[in-house]
């Protein structure tokens, strides 16, 4: 599905990506550990098409397309989804009025009818059940004023209803109380298929107690230095990453 | 240059000087009395200074040419055909329900309006016929019973005086005491397209008798393309804890040029709204001058602007706290593509008897191109001691972060524009109370988003 290679990426002027190579399959779920400033968020970032990050090197085929080619908005009608870690507020834009322009540019994206007012509206409601969310905010502008939790959990609503192939949460744990938590991870354990796939971006080993990943890579420097399955999640966890610091990234694979 | 353009407004003062001799030809017996006493007197007043120029503090930011080197004839007084009144209707917003007046090349035509819905207590009279009627009161009328109308409005601004000098067409609508009316009049100004391009001064006077509720549409509209200049009066007075909601919509031809001043007061307790939202015309200027002249007043002006292409929009805008214990709110909001320019002037006056006045304004706009401009001023003359005032202003572009955000999620780069812009701009519109009108101008603001950024 995806197949990341050599992937070099700056933000004004520094280099944080040196060398990604990643391959996800339909069906995994991959954890993107390392500690603050080793590139996970812009590796986030650079997949959805953020345009502050620029891509020096390296490319990144997803379902044979080249992603990096795609504008934002195609590749989130081709099944790519961010979910923030700052989700962003919209005043004057209610949570309803952009939930369905979004679907319906999906839809549309993919040749199928969009979806009147009344039938969205069904469809949310019950995706809400899933993220336990107050149907109140449905109607509130966009993120505005809502607490961390409700952010998150807005983040999730929106992935169930857009339905991606491959998700991509950029630290959906920060910011959250244990309840909080279970909720956000049940929900992105729900949508989980053996047709979709996810990348999980995470600090903290937390977040994989909840949501039990295929392979766990750790990211230091911009490069990933070690691959593992989950039990290198608890390594981390009792031995930190100062140890990952000091171990050279594998030669890059020959592209 | 400034030889050849002080030349050149030579020549407009004397084509509008022979436009008042031929004016007061068709008066007869109108060319006399206090009223014309003052007509002269504006006329000479214009003459004195001809059209602001852009060296004059109050008008340096909007280059008024376009009414010196065209000259317009008076308008013609178009019979009233009912195919007038379709015209209007169709080539303007539909205010539902509203009770609407309507004027056609800034004439008034009681045949085509809905006079007979007129609600209990409101009083509309043509002005001429105020004029004719009562010469005496109706030169009073300008002077004494509003005091935003001091006697220096004539020498300050020559769009009041060329206004004053053609007083003519318009209406007076008085209320009585404590009525509230239902129901909005609707002020239809719809100028039609001629072979010859023209001008109208309407003026409007409104006196809001104490404890009265009204509220008052004025639309400004045209005909696709038509070439006019209007050049609007309106003369408000809002008596103690009457309350006044007044919208005002400016969707004229684009190839218009739309002056409108107001002056409105209010006193003990009285409330003054104005919501001025602006989609037409090529340059328009609006003033709107405010006193609070009894304790315990409030007056709101807000603003919508969105000016594209080379539109020029100019709001200046004078709040003026007279008296103690009054409040004010003011927010303008621009929105500007393309190579469009903005203005934004608001002045705060308090006097130094206006303890515990409580003001709040802000200017916030948005640019949506590289070569749009806008100029803000907020100004606070502030001359008491005990008073709350706070005052801003920012221009920015789309926010990145938000634009992204809508990307991320599958919609497109323009309908992610017109989301936001829409965001930034219904804001005004919600404030508008009345609403039938806050509705239709949601939607309308809608279709045009789409209409000018989804191309």
């Amino acid at each position: 599905m995806l197949e990341i290679r050599n992937l070099h990426a700056r933000v004004e002027g520094n280099d944080i990506l040196k060398g990604i190579n990643l391959t996800v399959k339909p069906g995994e779920i991959h954890a993107m550990m390392g500690p603050n400033g080793s590139g996970k968020s812009t590796l986030a970032g650079v997949l959805a098409g953020k345009e502050i990050y620029e891509v020096t090197e390296g490319e990144v085929i997803y379902n044979g397309k080249n992603l990096l080619d795609l504008d934002p908005s195609v590749r989130a009608c081709e099944g790519v989804f961010l979910a923030f870690q700052y989700p962003v507020e919209i005043p004057g834009v209610s949570n309803t009025y952009f939930l369905k322009a979004a679907y319906n540019a999906v839809r549309k994206y993919r040749g199928e009818e969009e979806l009147d007012a009344v039938d969205f509206l069904a469809l949310v409601r019950e995706k809400m059940k899933l993220v336990e969310m107050d149907p109140s905010l449905l109607s509130r502008p966009v993120n505005e004023g809502f607490s961390g939790g409700e952010k998150k959990r807005n983040e999730i609503l929106q992935m169930a209803v857009l339905d991606p192939m491959l998700s991509i949460l950029d630290e959906t744990d920060s910011g959250l109380d244990i309840d909080a938590l279970r909720i956000v991870a049940n929900g992105v354990n729900t949508l989980h298929t053996p047709q979709n796939a996810a990348i999980v971006v995470t600090h903290y080993q937390r977040l994989l107690d909840y949501i039990i990943p295929d392979f766990v890579h750790v990211l230091v420097d911009g490069r990933i230095v070690k691959s593992g399955d989950k039990s290198l999640a608890h390594h981390l966890e009792d031995h930190g990453y100062d140890w990952a610091k000091d171990l050279k990234s594998p030669v890059p694979e020959t592209i | 240059m400034s030889d050849g353009r002080a030349m050149n407004n030579e020549t407009a003062i004397q084509n509008y000087r022979d436009l008042f001799a031929t004016f007061e030809h068709t008066l007869n017996g109108g060319a006399s009395g206090e009223t014309h006493r003052l007509r002269r007197e504006a006329i000479d007043r214009f003459a004195s200074t001809g059209f602001p120029t852009m060296r004059g503090e109050d008008w340096r930011y909007t280059n008024f040419n376009p009414l010196i080197r065209q000259s317009f004839a008076l308008a013609e007084a178009p019979g009233a055909q009912p195919s007038l009144r379709d015209a209007a209707l169709a080539g303007s917003i539909d205010i539902a329900g509203a009770v609407t007046l309507l004027f056609v090349n800034g004439v008034y035509l009681p045949e085509l309006s809905d006079i007979d819905r007129i609600p209990d207590g409101i009083r509309v009279t043509p002005l001429h016929e105020f004029i004719a009627a009562e010469t005496d009161r109706a030169a009073e009328t300008d002077r004494a019973a509003n005091p935003a109308m001091a006697d220096d409005v004539l020498a300050r601004n020559p769009f009041a005086a060329l206004n004053t000098a053609f007083m003519h067409h318009g209406v007076v609508i008085e209320t009585a005491r404590g009525v509230t009316a239902t129901v909005p009049l609707h002020l239809l100004f719809f100028c039609t397209d001629s072979p010859q391009p023209f001008m109208t001064h309407p003026r409007v006077i409104v006196r809001m008798a104490s404890q009265a509720q009204l509220d008052i549409v004025e639309q400004y509209a045209g005909a696709d393309g038509a070439t006019y200049f209007t050049n609007t009066l309106t003369d408000i007075r809002v008596e103690d804890g009457a309350v006044l909601r007044h919208v005002k919509l400016q969707d004229e031809s684009r190839s218009a040029v739309h002056v409108a001043s107001v002056y409105t007061s209010a006193g003990r307790a009285g409330t003054y709204e104005n919501h001025a939202i602006g989609f037409g015309s090529a340059l328009q200027r609006g003033n709107i001058h405010g006193v609070l002249d009894g304790e315990g007043g409030h007056v709101t002006m807000n603003g919508l602007f969105l000016p594209s292409g080379t539109q020029h929009m100019d709001h200046f805008t004078t709040i003026d706290h007279a008296v103690p214990h009054c409040t004010s709110h003011e927010l303008y909001k621009g929105v500007l593509a393309d190579e469009a320019r903005g203005v934004f002037t608001g002045k705060i006056i308090v006097r130094q008897d206006a303890q515990k006045t409580d003001a709040v304004q802000a200017n916030n706009n948005m640019l949506l191109s590289e070569r749009a401009q806008i100029d803000t001023r907020p100004q606070l003359e502030i001359y008491a001691d005990d008073v709350r005032c706070t005052h801003g202003a920012t221009v920015g572009r789309m926010s990145a972060d938000q634009l992204f955000y809508l990307l991320s999620r599958g919609i497109d780069r323009q309908t992610a524009q017109n989301i936001l812009t829409y965001a930034f701009a219904a804001d005004i519109v919600a404030r508008i109370p009345i609403d039938t009108v806050r509705e239709v101008l949601d939607v309308e603001l809608h279709r045009r988003l789409g209409a000018t950024w989804n191309k």
